[in-house]
């Protein structure tokens, strides 16, 4: 019985863009057993099209029951994922913590390099995503199906997904996709993408990497603290980052207390400046993937709509503080 | 072989907890699972509070019948109280109710089981072997029936605790239970209120069995008990599945309670919603095997029947219930509209019976009373 179905670990969709509106969607067989591994791939114009054709060109059932994950191509996610997803959704086998991932560059080449029989490279991307979701970790962002809708159905806010970039052998993860409503219209990487990781619910991020100032801070974890005015004119933002300084290009340069705080509001104030270019960008595209908008509901006053809220939100003056609690470095020279 | 006597009564101690159990179990029986997302917006909360004191008068009046007397006297006490014909017309009133219970629930979990376990398997089958289940337990007598609960009620009390996660996610916050009251020019919720007084409805058919409880004047502190625990389960699932879903999402989703479930990961097993569907069952199986033994104690009063009770009795009138259902099931239950009129039917005859049965034992022990002193 057994042998007789295949489950398999994810979907990967691309395309589009042709006039058809058709799709091609593969997927990897067989998972974790030693056999040599195929990519299938089919152009269809519907998902369970493809997974129809896929238990046609196979010798087993494919089983979509264990689907994991669901790579979706940017060019697709700009044109808007709501149809994709709610054909996921609508099937029961499938599991609400299926994670979205956007993909760069040519997936299935990148598959299609991963070909041997002990190269279970879709189940070593499931396993990257299951340990970077747990909730200390901020390197990534995660985000699997349940979360994106519940973000995409809160009224006044928009989701966020990870990108990653398909290059040859590798698979990179490049930074955090944000989203009006269903499609994709942003992207961020680097710093920026960390600063969101801090901001939004991960407050743990093991390397905050600064090369502009020759500094890394390590084991950071952030409070962030985030205030509405009433009249929704403007917006505080309350951070408190606890973290050491993992590295620094000199460290005479903190050899006593007074360069030592210094640094500390010279690292203060790049933050700041940061965080704000980051909030304003989000501002100019009207889009609130770190669910401010949410904070706008009271218990006893009627929840605003999504055009007031964008109206207020593209014109608040955003404040931030940013406060710095370093340890002292010890036993360095 | 000793004579078959489903509705014998062998032990007089008190029983409060049974009585406690039942309460608990048949009010619990349907928002847990069946009604979909009735609930949808915060301030519900405070209707689930409201109409959960509502509820506390029904249960206060139905203490009132298990303080008299009459009720530990099984037939006789009706008798006293209602007259030959006053039962007759009483239990020819109940046969329908009835029936509409069964059949909405059975078709009801029915569906969730073809939609979420078995897909491929005729609904009418997730019918036909509960209800045969259901027979078996009935033929063990109500009294067997009625200390049995106690088994039913820790056998699904559990899946309360499963919900505790759900309060620790991280995707929840606080704004998502706001707001707490109805604002601006939303149509008042008065069918909201009424599907959730008809979901504390049940504890009327204990009327019925009251002769097996033992009754004593401090009944309604257990009913009071059981009616607080069942607050707080529909208040923790509620907001369990507001926080998990958030008040927008939530109404688009039919069975909020299942959709959580599939949420839980097991290292063990995959699916965990497939084994809280079937914990549910529990109560539902010993809910219809109740009901099943009334069907059959009410129609013997209907046919003025002097010998014993039959097991073939008891299997006619199960069989009689799985055929009603099974007619309902499938000619007279297609999703959307039909669905959300029987829906409707069964919150006006929960509510109505809720309300009315209580009050008019009420009546009649106060005309009793009054006749009498």
């Amino acid at each position: 019985m057994i042998e007789e179905i295949t489950p398999i670990i994810f979907w990967a969709v691309q395309g589009g863009g042709e006039e058809d509106g058709k799709i091609t969607i593969s997927t990897l067989v067989p998972p974790l057993i030693k056999e040599k591994k195929r990519v299938l791939s089919l152009k269809v114009s519907l998902l369970n099209e493809g997974n129809k054709g896929f238990n046609l060109t196979y010798y087993n059932e494919l089983k979509a029951g264990q689907i994991r994950l669901l790579f979706v191509d940017e060019a697709y996610a700009k044109r808007g994922l709501a149809r994709l997803i709610n054909t996921v959704l609508t099937d029961p086998n499938i599991s609400q913590r299926l994670y979205l991932v956007i993909t760069k560059g040519n997936f299935n080449e990148f598959l299609a390099k991963h070909l041997g029989e002990t190269d279970n490279i879709d189940y070593y991307l499931y396993r990257m995503f299951k340990h970077y979701e747990k909730k200390k970790q901020g390197e990534i962002t995660v985000v699997n199906l349940h979360q994106f809708m519940k973000m995409l159905y809160s009224q006044v806010s928009d989701p966020q997904l990870p990108v990653f970039r398909a290059e040859g052998e590798q698979f990179l993860y490049e930074g955090t996709a944000f989203f009006d409503r269903d499609s994709m219209v942003a992207e961020i990487r680097g710093k920026d993408d960390q600063i969101n990781q801090l901001l939004y619910r991960d407050r743990f991020v093991r390397y905050l990497v600064l090369p502009d100032l020759a500094v890394t801070l390590g084991h950071i974890r952030a409070h962030t603290s985030k205030k509405l005015n009433p009249d929704l004119s403007s917006l505080t933002i309350d951070i408190d980052v606890k973290g050491r300084i993992d590295e620094l290009n000199s460290l005479a340069r903190i050899e006593d207390t007074f360069q030592f705080a210094a640094l500390t509001q010279k690292i203060e104030r790049y933050l700041e400046e940061k965080v704000i270019r980051l909030l304003s960008q989000m501002q100019k595209l009207q889009i609130d993937p770190l669910q401010i908008g949410g904070m706008t509901t009271k218990p006893f006053s009627k929840p605003i709509s999504r055009d007031t809220w964008d109206r207020h939100w593209s014109t608040m003056k955003i404040n931030v503080k940013v406060r710095l609690h370093l340890e002292p470095l010890t036993k360095v020279k | 072989m000793q004579a078959l006597t489903l509705f014998r009564k062998t032990s007089h101690q008190e029983s409060g907890f049974y009585a406690l159990f039942l309460t608990n179990r048949l009010q619990m029986l349907y928002y847990m699972i069946v009604m979909p997302s009735a609930l949808v917006q915060p301030y519900m909360l405070l209707a689930i509070v409201a109409m959960g004191v509502a509820s506390q008068l029904c249960l206060y009046m139905l203490s009132k019948w298990f303080a008299t007397p009459c009720s530990a006297q099984g037939y006789q006490g009706y008798e006293r109280l209602f007259g030959k014909t006053g039962i007759k017309v009483l239990a020819l009133a109940s046969l329908p109710l009835l029936l509409l219970k069964i059949s909405f629930i059975s078709i009801s979990y029915a569906e969730i089981m073809h939609q979420f376990v078995f897909p491929s398997m005729d609904r009418e089958w997730h019918i036909v072997f509960p209800f045969i289940l259901s027979c078996y337990l009935a033929l063990f007598g109500m009294e067997n029936m009625v200390r049995f609960v106690t088994v039913v009620f820790i056998g699904t009390i559990w899946i309360f605790f499963m919900y505790i996660p759900y309060f620790l996610l991280q995707s929840n916050s606080i704004h998502d239970l706001y707001p707490l009251i109805p604002v601006g020019p939303e149509p008042f919720a008065w069918k909201s209120l009424l599907i959730v007084f008809s979901s504390f409805s049940g504890p009327e058919f204990l009327i019925a069995i009251s002769y097996w409880l033992n009754p004593q004047r401090k009944m309604l502190k257990y009913l009071t008990i059981a009616n607080a625990i069942s607050i707080g389960e529909y208040l923790f699932i509620s907001i369990a599945s507001l926080l998990f879903f958030g008040s927008k999402y939530l109404p688009t989703i039919k069975y909020p309670n299942v959709e959580i479930g599939r949420y839980l990961q097991s290292p063990i097993f995959e699916r965990v919603d497939i084994i809280l569907i079937s914990a549910y069952m529990f109560s539902f199986l010993y809910s219809i095997a109740l009901f099943v033994l009334m069907i059959y104690g009410a129609s013997r009063l209907l046919v003025k029947m002097r010998t014993s009770t039959t097991r073939i009795g008891l299997i006619v009138s199960g069989c009689a219930a799985m055929a009603v259902t099974l007619t309902i099931s499938k000619w007279f239950w297609e999703p959307g509209l039909q669905q959300d009129f029987w829906l409707d039917l069964q919150m006006w005859t929960g509510s109505a019976t809720y309300l009315l049965v209580p009050l008019l034992v009420w009546i009649a022990i106060k005309r009793k009373t009054r006749t009498t002193s």
